[in-house]
């Protein structure tokens, strides 16, 4: 593994809500501030789904709509232990997350727990979409702000 | 076929989320060494007279700005007075307080929202010249009027308070100037 001299972030892919009903919020806001049109999935993270240090799993249902470049992604969680679950239980419905997309995901964490972040989450999916992708979760500066989610496409 | 319903406002590209920090310099700091995210322009505003649940206040806070892409990543710190920030703050700490989308029509926009009871908690003018407000290259920067209202949207669907923003190109100014309250 690479721990990479001088990371820079790509441009932001992603800005992500924790939400107690994904399906209320986007249509909340569609019929208000006109956004969407939005996609709407379940997913089911298990296998090697790793959270706060521990095998784990847990299902979600996921809102996405594009605003040009960015995306505003509002998960819920149906069962089971995710970031934007705690988040919820902590400090209610909120943006909780960036996303960005990188082409070296082991890099980038690499660097990050060289920087002292603590690794929150991490694993791989195949979405009902068919896209197949790692992430990991590192914590922000503060427990409030928001976690950094890098996603490696494959 | 039936088509789907207006929205109540129409909105334009998502511009940018606010991040309520307790200490700017340090957040700024922190996204710079780890992710490379910057470099953020920090500056102090003087807001006087603004409206904040209907009253006119003066508070005073730090703003930071840095782009990702097109997309705006602003810090605040509030030094002085009582904002919506600082109501965030005192509830939940460090965190993101609101997201921003530009529309065409301010005035329009608030009168919609108004009778679907959405209404703003915090508005105000300024001018902005050279100011981060639409875009990543300074080059490109000009004097610009800002009108910001955040919606008291916390307690609706996604927790989160919506800030509308119309911004309207003017004569060339000199200096960053908070000048009116919208709802005076």
């Amino acid at each position: 593994m690479t721990v990479l001299e001088a990371f820079r972030l790509p441009p932001l892919m992603q800005v992500g809500y924790g939400v107690r009903d994904a399906r209320a919020t986007a249509a909340f806001y569609t019929d208000t501030f006109g956004l969407g049109p939005f996609d709407f999935q379940e997913a089911q993270l298990d296998g090697d789904y790793v959270y706060e240090g521990a095998p784990s799993s847990c299902r979600l249902f996921i809102a996405t709509c594009q605003s040009a470049d960015v995306q505003l992604e509002f998960i819920e969680v149906l069962e089971g232990r995710h970031p934007c679950g705690t988040f919820v239980e902590r400090f209610g419905e909120g943006i909780n997350h960036l996303a960005f997309e990188v082409e070296d995901l082991d890099a980038v964490q690499a660097h990050l727990q060289a920087c002292k972040r603590s690794l929150v989450a991490r694993g791989s999916v195949t979405l009902e979409s068919q896209q197949s992708l790692r992430y990991a979760w590192f914590d922000g500066s503060a427990p409030g702000l928001p976690l950094f989610e890098f996603v490696e496409f494959r | 076929m039936s088509k789907a319903p207006l929205p109540l406002v129409k909105t334009g590209v998502l511009n940018h989320i606010g991040m309520v920090v307790k200490d700017i310099e340090a957040a700024a700091e922190f996204y710079a060494s780890t992710f490379g995210l910057g470099p953020f322009s920090i500056d102090t505003y003087t807001l006087e007279n603004v409206s904040y649940r209907g009253k006119p206040v003066n508070a005073k806070m730090k703003a930071a700005f840095a782009f990702s892409g097109n997309f705006m990543i602003e810090l605040v710190q509030v030094l002085e007075g009582e904002t919506p920030h600082t109501e965030f703050f005192n509830a939940k700490g460090d965190g993101v307080q609101h997201l921003a989308f530009p529309v065409d029509d301010m005035e329009t926009s608030l009168a919609r929202l108004a009778e679907r009871g959405i209404v703003p908690i915090f508005e105000y003018k300024f001018i902005a010249n050279n100011a981060p407000v639409t875009d990543p290259d300074p080059s490109k920067r000009r004097a610009q009027e800002v009108w910001e209202a955040y919606l008291d949207t916390e307690n609706l669907p996604g927790g989160t308070v919506v800030q509308l923003m119309q911004v309207t190109d003017i004569e060339e100014g000199s200096d960053v100037t908070f000048v009116a309250n919208p709802s005076s």
